[in-house]
């Protein structure tokens, strides 16, 4: 379900910075917590909900979610893109529902690309029938068309396609608008349109040279070498004009076609290439030479026709103080050798003139015009969704777009005023304070595996390996739960300050005016605080915590059928704890006796809930805490459980128990990926204590 | 604040023992706060006796809940139903709220689950130090704010004693001499000379030796 909604009723939320930096609001937090805990098909449903092409984000998503990320200021942001590829690839996806047509519209959108795509999903969710009509034989846009295999194998795209067809959006490939079908046509039978066109036009130069015959266009080129298998033939230096990330998909692709050296020339120096950085780097370790801040003067060309070579002058800047596109060039120039000229420059609409005819407005430039309040061209009903309305973009902000725009045609289906302004409404939780980041563990993003370089150049395999699960959980826990921890119950809380005191972030404050408050926004949802507070006046805002605890009373009741002494084992969920090996384990394996209770991290098991499993029946209760200490985000966490494990020890001398009934042990990856010894010794340890063995009471 | 300690839970069981229906009744005051008597160990104190019932083959019926003061009769009529059911209170306040229990509902008896011990503060988290006995005559101001009547074992007015050793009393080495930390004090702020002020013997009248004590605000009365 998307959630760009259009509700002036609905409270405004309050996002965490990955979610509020996701164009469809994806909740990423969420995700990368069912990860960090094991529950890779609980990440998928997280992750599907708002993104109809979750599989292609996965893979090649530039991810401004990792640009909002708050780690971004302790460290680097976490790795959540390549988070999402492993839960997605790892984790069950829910079957599809189809959606009923519950009312009498019906909604065409003419380009099945990203935003025609969510768009549709979206609509259809609503409950109108939708039918996408896509020129191309297979529907997708620019991802389908243009997206390098070695970056995005297409099997990824059909996955997500196929899944937005099953939930009842029909698509209907092979039909070209102003070709094969009119806008007058469509308005007949369709009571909304939506123009989700793209820019599918490469743009060119008209420098000198330009017409020479191996000057190539970027799509077309990239078109070709998806669709046509094209290869270069030998001997052939290919120069690539452009910046982007489209110009590095062309050049690493002419690496992979047999170009005999790849060199690239950009108007923008090193630092302010339009490119993604990783792009940049993976094209320089593929062998592509980048000549930043050159500009193209002209092509070389011989009598016979064949080029030899391209002429680039000195840039001193790209844009003038207005932050407008001016390039300003010096007086030296250089000649790069090469025979083949491939422009990347960007691109543009189709020629759109036939739309007039149907009332529909260009620009003078060519564009559409577009209402930027009712997302609707000069004719009623026609919106314009994506590139073609919002000008060049990710995928994710064309879907963002797509499903904006849905909101747009349900207001305008229901006679309901739409202002776009409004269609897209959160706030964002402000940075990390300089004193919480001090503070906060320093845990070091891990790398995603790669394809060797030199042996990626050598054809389309996706260069991307992807973390196996070691590296995904160890990952997923730098996530630092922005916000989702402590809140204060203020009309139950004694202000003992106990809190203040334990919390190793100073999450808990005493402002100027002495004012106590506990910063939420600073909190690192360690769970230190909610065990020890006197009063119970803290909780999570997220209530995955309290709801591992919650399982105790039914995992002692099943340990109990068999009838023999029962322990409890409260152990972390995270790490180890969360390897398919251990759950594997502890769904299929562990002894009836042992009832195992994964928590979020052992500091947050309170005493309460140690006595809890005793008053349920159990005979003792285990907690085992993890070496991982370079992996885990928590402060304390040995000495805190340690703490509460050795007061309840003593509330059960008290009541005449032995002590031993309570032990807190922590356990190497390798021990708990070996579970079966460790329960043996705890079951023995319980019968010995039945047994009259256990010692100290 | 007003500090206590739980008692020995041996000592409420056996408290306890003639009745099946009980109800451990917290306080979110001071008990709260110095970590005797609030939410969580009213739920631990009534989990730990379930399980010593339990064990003993007499289950027990037990409920805990916290009053916001126990020591106001106002507060505590959130409790009625809860204190009606039970055949008998544990109360984890301070001897005060214990006995404001006891007048609210005089019908049903509400029994001690705490030692109060004193009034003081947490010098550090976890520890928690005496340093007032209310004695109705504060001498502060002459002992630069450290009182030797609540953390002098002998409640000295002109010491210190011959017991004090390196700092220490003679009672415990934990514990400080307050007449040593007055007299350093004083040298600090350059007022030795009043230590050679004899001050005559304490009138405890104002203290609990004049029977118990009453406070009157008129204008604020109804």
């Amino acid at each position: 379900m998307s959630n760009i909604k259009y509700d002036l009723s609905a409270a405004v939320p309050q996002y965490a910075p990955c979610q509020g930096g996701c164009p469809v609001h994806t909740d990423v937090q969420e995700y990368v917590r069912q990860i960090s805990l094991g529950n890779y098909d609980k990440a998928v449903e997280a992750i599907i909900a708002p993104n109809p092409l979750a599989s292609v984000c996965g893979m090649i998503c530039a991810h401004p979610c990792e640009d909002a990320c708050r780690r971004k200021d302790v460290d680097e942001a976490v790795s959540i893109r390549a988070l999402k590829r492993f839960a997605l690839e790892n984790g069950q996806w829910p079957e599809v529902k189809k959606f009923a047509v519950t009312r009498p519209e019906k909604i065409a959108i003419v380009g099945g690309g990203p935003a025609g795509l969510a768009a549709a999903r979206d609509l259809a969710e609503m409950g109108f029938a939708v039918t996408i009509f896509e020129r191309s034989p297979e529907a997708g846009g620019a991802i389908t068309n243009y997206i390098p295999h070695y970056r995005l194998p297409m099997e990824l795209v059909r996955k997500d396609i196929a899944r937005i067809e099953a939930a009842g959006v029909e698509i209907k490939t092979g039909v070209e608008l102003g070709k094969d079908i009119s806008i007058d046509e469509l308005a007949k039978e369709y009571q909304a349109v939506i123009l989700a066109l793209g820019l599918p036009t490469s743009r060119s130069l008209s420098i000198p040279g330009a017409d020479a015959k191996d000057v190539m266009l970027a799509l077309p080129f990239l078109k070709a070498v998806k669709y046509e298998n094209f290869k270069f033939e030998p001997g052939r230096n290919v120069l690539v004009i452009g910046g982007g990330n489209v110009a590095m998909d062309v050049a690493r692709s002419a690496v992979r076609c047999g170009a005999e050296s790849v060199q690239l020339a950009c108007l923008e120096c090193r630092q302010t290439m339009p490119a993604s950085p990783w792009e940049v780097e993976e094209a320089l370790e593929e062998g592509v030479i980048i000549n930043p801040s050159w500009g193209p003067k002209r092509i070389l060309v011989d009598e016979q026709g064949q080029i030899t070579g391209m002429e680039l002058q000195e840039v001193l800047s790209v844009f003038d103080e207005q932050k407008r596109f001016n390039p300003q060039y010096g007086d030296e120039t250089k000649i790069i050798p090469c025979n083949v000229v491939i422009f990347a420059i960007g691109q543009t609409n189709d020629n759109l003139s036939y739309l007039q005819q149907s009332g529909i407005e260009l620009t003078e430039r060519g564009n559409l015009k577009v209402n930027r309040r009712t997302l609707q061209t000069t004719r009623a009903g026609v919106f314009a969704a994506g590139e073609v309305a919002t000008g060049p973009g990710l995928a994710v902000d064309a879907m963002a777009s797509g499903q904006k725009v849905a909101q747009a045609v349900k207001c305008y289906l229901d006679g309901v005023p739409f202002d776009a302004e409004f269609a897209d409404r959160y706030e964002v939780l402000d940075p990390l304070q300089d004193g919480t980041i001090e503070k906060v563990k320093r845990i070091d993003r891990l790398a995603v595996p790669m394809l060797d370089p030199k042996v990626r150049a050598q054809s389309f395999d996706v260069v991307e390996i992807g973390y196996d699960e070691r590296a995904a959980l160890c990952e997923s826990r730098r996530c630092m739960d922005c916000a989702a921890g402590a809140e204060c119950l203020d009309e139950i809380c004694a202000v003992c300050l106990t809190c203040l005191r334990t919390c190793p972030y100073d999450v808990p404050h005493i402002d100027e005016n002495g004012i106590f408050t506990i910063r939420n926004e600073e909190c690192q949802a360690c769970g230190l605080c909610v065990g020890v507070c006197p009063a119970h006046a803290i909780r999570f805002r997220n209530y995955y915590a309290q709801h591992a605890l919650e399982q105790l009373e039914d995992a002692v009741k099943q340990a109990q059928q068999d009838g023999a002494a029962t322990a409890v084992l409260f152990c972390c969920s995270y790490g180890a704890f969360a390897e398919r090996t251990f759950l594997n384990y502890v769904n299929n394996s562990k002894p009836q006796n042992l009832a195992i209770v994964r928590v979020p991290c052992v500091a947050k098991v309170e005493v309460e809930n140690i006595l809890q499993a005793f008053t349920y029946g159990a005979e003792a209760v285990f907690i085992a805490g993890c070496e991982q200490e370079e992996e885990c985000t928590y402060h304390n966490v040995a000495k805190w459980a340690g703490q509460r494990a050795g007061r309840a020890q003593e509330i059960l001398a008290e009541i005449g128990l032995e002590k031993e009934r309570v032990e807190y042990f922590n356990l190497t990856v390798e021990e708990v990926r070996n579970f079966s010894t460790v329960a043996e010794r705890l079951l023995q340890k319980v019968e010995a204590v039945l047994n009259g063995q256990g010692g100290e009471k | 604040m007003i500090v206590a300690e739980r008692k020995p839970l041996a000592e409420i069981i056996k408290a306890i023992e003639p009745y099946e229906k009980v109800l451990v009744l917290g306080c979110g005051e001071c008990v709260t706060v110095c970590l005797a008597g609030g939410d969580r160990e009213a739920r631990e104190t009534a989990l730990a006796l379930s399980i010593a019932r339990q064990k003993a083959g007499k289950p027990l019926q037990i409920k805990s809940h916290t009053v916001e003061r126990q020591c106001e009769f106002e507060y505590l009529e959130s409790a009625r139903k809860l204190v009606e059911e039970a055949d008998v209170v544990i109360s984890l306040a301070c001897g005060v709220g214990i006995q404001t229990m006891n007048m609210y509902y005089d019908e049903k008896q509400t029994l001690p689950g705490v030692n109060t011990t004193f009034m003081g503060m947490p010098v550090e988290q976890g520890v928690w130090m005496e340093n007032c006995l209310g004695c109705g005559d504060c001498v502060l101001e002459e002992t630069m704010g450290i009182c030797p009547i609540a953390r002098c074992a002998k409640s000295m007015l002109n010491g210190p004693c011959g017991g004090s050793q390196n700092g220490k009393c003679e009672v415990s080495k934990e514990i400080d001499c307050a007449w040593h930390l007055i007299v350093e004090r004083l040298m600090r702020f350059n007022k030795l000379d009043n230590i050679l002020k004899v001050k005559p013997p304490k009138d405890w009248s104002t203290s609990h030796h004049g029977g118990p004590r009453k406070t009157i605000r008129e204008d604020v009365r109804l």
